[in-house]
């Protein structure tokens, strides 16, 4: 997708981090924005400093969990704004603990937002975009935890959420194609957000808000990498309709170092296949 | 894990197809086994094969996307077999739509049968394996459309790709329990998921056209369930994390690798 000005952004978690550094990129390339963020005040804030580039914005408070609120978010995006030409499902949590100590509500929040979300966002937003018949493009916020497991352990719930998410953006650029709609999967490692604090937000349902992980919050302040130089990349890979987003050089050699593990794997499964048979 | 001889093994799914392969390989192998399905007369004919063997076999009608029923039925594995060391997570389903057609219930059924089924069981079984102390092995059943992108079906990529990485986490979390890990990620298997269908629930959408032209082509080429299970046996037992069937893939995931791997060029070119 090349032609941007006065086209309409829509971003989820743009309050805070990556969706931020999204949402005022986009409008730097001319076009509108529409904020969803579970903090109303977050949102209103993105939404001042996309104004003052002489943008509109749309803030709302919504939690991607609920497929209503989604509804409702999207009917207000094309009556306000129009219409909906890149959608960034970008709405992330995690949590920090070994399978054994999970509880269900851990598994439900975090598959809730980091998946479900993006699914709610996809099926409240895809078929309109569609129907446009203008084409468009849809960036999804995964993690280099959707390409592998293991660089951080103890997350098995984003684990399985970010690689859905890598799964159904790779499917979606398959299927998608002859709708002239781009798909892009962003895949960072630690990048300067508050995501290891994300349970500040975690609603009732889902357990409730818990203490942040302060080493983990430490780590992300002190060594993630900005979130402009990651929306850079976003706004180029959008207009050049690039898939991956691999913005960790240091990520590369695990991400190697997995596939020839399965590609061994599969091997030593078709020669048992084949002595069996 | 080595020692299957008088231990249990629980198959969601266990009725049919891949399912009930699995079942009549582990109890070959002298291994009790619950299998939960939604179609009741294919979990008792599964249950009359499995006890022609002389191992015990228990029934539950069980839908995995309903969380309570997959706690009552770990109840019942517990009360009635006394534990569990083996949980092939592995009922399933699709559907064949392109990403920009697909209805909620679409996504709902598909991601809610084959992902959020799989996380019950672990949430139903996990804490229990682990608190009867006997080590045990996890096999989920991906595909390999938990590995390679293929055609219209993105709620099964959505999934299938999260059983992978669940599968892989679990690896990690849990060595220190002696509970292996495996994500089965075959390609066409001859077993009826291309008429899955035919058991949609109403909250879901209810029971949809059998698409004979998937089913067909699944028929025609696919693998023999038996043998895909010998080799999930042979992986259980040297712990393998990933079991891939299909030789004719192989390229593609190379593929996938090249294509990632390139990315991370693309992103050093503009900087």
């Amino acid at each position: 997708m090349q032609d941007l000005p006065g086209k309409v952004a829509v971003v989820t978690g743009g309050g805070s981090g990556i969706g931020r550094a999204m949402c005022l990129a986009f409008a730097n390339e001319g076009m509108n924005i529409a904020i969803a963020d579970v903090e109303q005040q977050a949102a209103d804030k993105v939404a001042d400093e996309v104004r003052a580039l002489g943008r509109r914005a749309l803030a709302v408070k919504v939690d991607v969990t609920d497929r209503a609120a989604m509804g409702a978010f999207a009917d207000r995006v094309y009556s306000e704004l129009g219409s909906c030409d890149i959608l960034c499902n970008n709405a992330g949590v995690v949590t920090f603990k070994p399978v054994q100590q999970m509880a269900d509500s851990d598994w439900d929040w975090v598959v809730g937002v980091d998946l479900l979300g993006v699914i709610y966002g996809l099926q409240v937003f895809l078929g309109r975009m569609a129907k446009a018949g203008r084409g468009g493009h849809v960036v999804n916020t995964s993690s280099i935890a959707g390409i592998l497991a293991g660089a951080t352990p103890g997350i098995a719930s984003y684990t399985t959420a970010k690689f859905g998410v890598v799964g159904l953006s790779e499917g979606m650029a398959n299927d998608l194609a002859p709708v002239n709609i781009g798909v892009s999967v962003l895949c960072p490692g630690g990048v300067r957000t508050q995501i290891a604090a994300a349970g500040r937000n975690r609603p009732q349902e889902f357990g409730g808000p818990e203490a942040p992980p302060a080493a983990m919050v430490n780590a992300m302040q002190q060594t993630g990498m900005e979130p402009d130089a990651v929306a850079a990349l976003v706004v180029r890979a959008v207009k050049e309709n690039q898939l991956h987003i691999m913005t960790h050089p240091d990520t590369r050699p695990a991400v190697e170092e997995r596939f020839q593990r399965i590609l061994e794997t599969y091997d030593w499964g078709l020669a048992h296949l084949k002595k069996g048979s | 894990m080595q020692d299957f001889q008088g231990k249990v093994a629980v198959v969601t799914g266990g009725g049919a197809g891949l399912g009930r392969a699995m079942a009549l390989t582990f109890a070959a192998q002298g291994m009790h086994i619950a299998i939960c399905d939604v179609d009741d007369a294919a979990a008792a004919s599964t249950a009359a094969e499995i006890r022609a063997l002389g191992v015990k076999a228990l029934t539950a009608n069980v839908d995995v996307t309903n969380r309570a029923a997959m706690g009552a039925f770990a109840d019942r594995v517990y009360s009635e077999l006394g534990g569990c060391h083996i949980l092939c997570n592995n009922a399933g389903v699709s559907t064949f739509v392109p990403a920009h057609e697909l209805s909620d219930a679409d996504w709902n059924w598909v991601v809610g049968v084959d992902l959020l089924g799989v996380i019950y069981g672990l949430q139903a079984f996990l804490p229990r394996m682990i608190a009867q102390k006997q080590g045990g092995h996890i096999v989920s059943t991906s595909s390999i459309a938990g590995q390679v992108p293929l055609q219209g079906i993105v709620p099964y990529h959505a999934a299938k790709y999260g059983v992978v990485g669940l599968t892989e986490s679990l690896a990690i979390d849990l060595a220190s329990e002696n509970i292996g890990a495996s994500a089965l990620c075959p390609g066409l298997v001859k077993t009826g998921i291309g008429n899955s269908q035919r058991n949609r629930p109403t909250a879901f959408g209810g029971p949809g056209p059998v698409d004979a032209r998937v089913q067909a082509g699944i028929d025609a080429v696919g693998f023999d369930p038996m043998d895909v299970a010998d080799l999930v046996l042979q992986a259980v037992r040297e712990n393998k994390l990933w079991i891939l069937t299909h030789p004719e893939y192989r390229p593609q995931i190379e593929a996938r690798r090249d294509r990632i791997l390139a990315a991370y060029d693309w992103a050093a070119k503009g900087a």
